[in-house]
């Protein structure tokens, strides 16, 4: 099933995630970006235009920065305005969710899909303390 | 099998672990670098880079030999990992069953004389020894060897992108 893919964000997040698409899997030209208020610019129909796009047989997911921002709630009520059951929302997005779902090879996203890939992409402490263990497998196990 | 081997200057990063262990269909990755066998920082740092869900060996370029030889890796798709020609070189010729050899990244973080190096292809930086290996490696008949830093990047080949320079 095709899928579209929009990103939205106050100021330039949405361009900054797509040069690290476009650095990482060459992937910039797949999603559409709408980087909010760096103008004075409505940036309202643009979200529409993006909604009016996703085909009744294609599936829409829209990227936005902050859960409860502007940007969000704006998405989300175009969204419902439009009334449109193919259109995902996810929010307090981050390079890993993005990377995820646009090289994602499942024909068709779910809710439940599309949490797992949340759950995967999780924003992450780094343990810096070092493994005392065996640092790789054994040989055995490896085959 | 090896199904590909890559050299790749960064190791495992994000075009790796995210696009061509996808692209790839291989689950067993093995890293073969000296430095990265002895360093215990930086095996730590390659196996945050691993997806869940595949393996990781980190064996010095002469242990990696003997595993790529072992028989029971020959029905298993493993992808292996250098980060320099030179490595490359030397297991295309001590391992039969290698798919192909993809030149993706190298030279840029080797600490070599910059002047000294030659531009092969757009993120591929030789320094004369690393040529020299480039262009042992394009020899070897048996070998498919290429430059394609992603799965939608065209395929350059590596004998053509050599001869090229010598006109």
């Amino acid at each position: 099933m095709k899928k579209k893919f929009l990103i939205a964000s106050h100021g330039k997040l949405a361009a900054g995630l797509q040069s690290s698409l476009e650095i990482l899997a060459n992937k910039g030209k797949d999603v559409e970006i709408i980087n909010a208020y760096l103008t004075e610019e409505d940036y309202t129909p643009k979200i529409t235009a993006f909604t009016t796009s996703v085909q009744a047989d294609e599936q829409g997911v829209i990227f936005t920065d902050l859960f409860g921002g502007s940007v969000n709630q704006k998405v989300v009520n175009q969204v419902l305005a439009a009334e449109k059951k193919n259109i995902f929302v996810i929010s307090n997005t981050n390079l890993a969710i993005v990377l995820s779902l646009l090289l994602s090879p499942e024909d068709t996203f779910t809710i439940e899909s599309i949490s797992a890939a949340i759950r995967d992409g999780q924003v992450t402490l780094v343990s810096l303390a070092l493994p005392t263990d065996k640092v790789d497998e054994d040989l055995n196990e490896f085959f | 099998m090896i199904s590909q081997v890559r050299v790749d200057d960064r190791l495992i990063h994000g075009q790796v672990a995210v696009v061509w262990t996808k692209e790839l269909n291989s689950p067993l990755l093995i890293v073969a670098n000296d430095e990265a066998a002895r360093n215990k920082i930086m095996q730590m740092t390659l196996k945050m880079a691993v997806p869940t869900g595949m393996k990781l060996l980190i064996r010095s370029v002469e242990d990696a030999i003997q595993i790529f030889n072992d028989p029971r890796g020959s029905n298993k798709r493993i992808f292996a990992i250098v980060n320099s020609v030179s490595d490359a070189t030397k297991i295309a010729k001590n391992v039969q069953n290698i798919d192909s050899i993809n030149v993706a990244n190298a030279g840029r973080f080797d600490k070599s004389d910059p002047k000294q190096k030659t531009m092969l292809f757009h993120s591929v930086l030789l320094n004369p020894e690393e040529l020299t290996a480039a262009q042992e490696l394009a020899a070897l008949p048996q070998i498919k060897a290429y430059n394609q830093v992603l799965p939608n990047n065209p395929r350059l080949d590596l004998k053509e992108a050599l001869s090229k320079l010598l006109e």
